[in-house]
């Protein structure tokens, strides 16, 4: 009787934990820089074709990994440095970094679907088999997305720590300009946001394709849940981020069950909406503020 | 000829939808990701009317026109309440919830499976159903709204649109309600893109949801940046470059398949090379900061 919720469960904490990946990137992106990265999408997409490009051809995990690391890190800091910081450094409106970005995701795209086709890629080998209890499945692949997410978090969560990056990012999330005057690097800490938050879309990419295969075209709608998450939490919390991607992920896997898929993204769009319009400042960080005065 | 004359129906059509978009990003320096839902919810009224009511082009389009003005009050709702960044992301919510309902409200649009069989416009008997017949109505349609610009633009309720946009605090200062002025622009716009819908569900006669997604919404966007905001060149050159490019890469021999692509490519660094370097837009009088 309960088999379809505890499946449908299950199913949502793998799959919103991969889709934190994102959402980790995205809001700290946001956060950090104001840079609406909608080309996030772009650069998740840009890291699984270069990681089933090499994998097809050499079928070596690490060489493949370390390819798509390498092409997304190249890729985020290209951008940046010759598009996004520019905009910045003439202290451009929010709204002209998200046309920046808008047409940054069309290039990698287009470019993407000229080099490998508009059609789904997978990898015919991936891993296979299942653990059963009961009616409910649970694939070797949800696994290794679970594992391997864990340790992604834990690894961005490890290097906040120790290089006492988070603080700095908060402190140029706050105020770029009082943080440059407190001597922080305000640049240096746009790119190192920009590759992390990179790096962690381009680990769910892997695991997703690996999974499903991937397509030119499979970037924007995770970019567009992943900001809605990013409006919704408005703050630099991963836990917190973590927590509403997987209630967002299980939301959209419900009504995908109960009602129709394709009401999924629609009702997903009406609670970013209604925040925006209701709590614009995002749900939780109205009570921060207000519990720290 | 018929091919040119097909160019230059989508032509018409696209100078509407960027009028109209330039309307709203501009004259009101409101950045919309939904200029789509006009032009899906001018198609989709003009369509239901005529294929299961029997409406006739001449009634279901000032229906048409009617249902977008109150869709433009819930724009205008938002408008007065966010701005900037938060406001272009409202209105790309509500794309997204549009798309949903039309492609959902199988009863209604008959979702994926679109509408099929909208008759042409009559004009005193003759039926305007050839390329030849319905670029000419697109003409029209296109100069009365040109006329209209040239004359608007000059109007003091223009001015205010645009020192709505320019300083809201200025326009409050003059005892004026800005979110009044947002309004107004708003509706205009809401009525040329349904415009517009009418035109195209007419001419196609058929329509599906794929024709309004956030994709036409920033396409739409993508024109009136690249050609220029604020004025009446710059949206109309924008669309004739995006109208025109496709066929510049097929003079230059390159296949239909590669076209497409290499089209959003030129599209999308064209984007980002206006923003970085000419944020005006090629004809643009607005300065987009």
């Amino acid at each position: 009787m309960f088999d379809t919720p505890i499946q449908i469960l299950l199913n949502s904490v793998v799959s919103g934990l991969i889709l934190s990946l994102v959402s980790i990137g995205f809001t700290y992106i946001f956060r950090v820089t104001r840079v609406f990265h909608l080309a996030h999408g772009g650069v998740y997409i840009a890291g699984a074709f270069s990681f089933w490009w090499i994998f097809t051809r050499t079928s070596s995990w690490i060489a493949a990994i370390v390819f798509a690391m390498a092409i997304v890190a190249v890729l985020i800091y290209s951008i940046e440095k010759i598009v996004y910081l520019p905009l910045n450094r003439k202290q451009s409106d929010q709204s002209i970094s998200l046309i920046a970005s808008m047409g940054l995701y069309a290039v990698v795209v287009n470019i993407l679907a000229l080099l490998f086709g508009n059609d789904n890629k997978t990898i015919f080998d991936s891993i296979s088999g299942t653990f059963e209890l009961g009616n409910i499945i649970f694939t070797k692949v949800q696994m290794l997305q679970v594992i391997v997410g864990i340790f992604a978090i834990a690894g961005f969560l490890i290097y906040l720590k120790f290089t006492k990056s988070n603080l700095a990012m908060q402190s140029v999330s706050d105020n770029e300009t009082i943080s440059k005057a407190f001597g922080i690097n305000t640049e240096n800490i746009r790119v190192r946001v920009f590759i992390a938050g990179s790096v962690l879309a381009c680990i769910a990419a892997i695991l997703k394709t690996i999974e499903v295969g991937i397509d030119p075209h499979a970037g924007m709608g995770i970019t567009l849940t992943a900001a809605v998450v990013a409006i919704l939490v408005s703050r630099l919390n991963v836990l917190l981020i973590i927590a509403f991607t997987v209630v967002l992920t299980l939301l959209q896997n419900s009504v995908e069950w109960f009602l129709d898929a394709q009401w999924r993204d629609g009702i997903t769009f009406l609670i970013l909406l209604l925040v925006i319009l209701f709590r614009t400042e995002g749900i939780i960080s109205y009570n921060l503020r207000k519990d720290r005065t | 000829m018929n091919y040119f004359l097909h160019i230059s129906v989508l032509l018409e059509i696209y100078i509407l939808l960027a009028l109209s978009a330039n309307q709203k990003v501009g004259l009101s320096g409101l950045l919309t990701l939904a200029q789509a839902v006009f032009y899906g919810v001018g198609a989709y009224v003009t369509a239901i009317l005529i294929t299961k009511l029997g409406f006739s082009y001449w009634l279901a389009m000032p229906a048409a026109l009617l249902t977008c003005v109150l869709v433009a009050f819930l724009f205008s709702f938002i408008a007065g309440k966010v701005r900037d960044l938060y406001f272009s992301l409202a209105t790309l919510a509500i794309q997204i919830i549009f798309f949903s309902i039309v492609y959902n409200w199988i009863s209604l649009t008959n979702g994926p499976y679109g509408i099929a069989g909208i008759s042409s416009p009559e004009i005193f008997g003759l039926k305007i159903n050839s390329p030849g017949s319905f670029a000419l109505f697109g003409a029209v349609w296109v100069l009365f709204v040109v006329l209209f610009y040239i004359w608007f633009l000059k109007t003091p309720l223009c001015r205010m649109i645009q020192a709505t946009r320019d300083d809201q605090i200025a326009v409050l200062s003059l005892g004026k309600n800005p979110n009044y002025y947002k309004g107004v622009s708003i509706i205009i716009s809401a009525v040329i893109a349904g415009i517009a819908g009418t035109l195209y569900a007419t001419y196609v006669t058929f329509i599906d949801p794929s024709s309004f997604t956030l994709d036409e919404s920033i396409l739409i966007l993508s024109i009136v940046l690249i050609g220029g905001a604020g004025g009446i060149i710059g949206p109309i050159s924008g669309a004739l470059i995006y109208i025109l490019l496709p066929e510049l890469l097929k003079f230059m021999k390159m296949p239909d398949s590669v076209a497409a692509n290499m089209r959003m490519i030129l599209f999308g660094l064209l984007l980002v090379l206006i923003v970085r370097f000419k944020p005006k837009g090629i004809f643009g009088k607005y300065l987009i900061k």
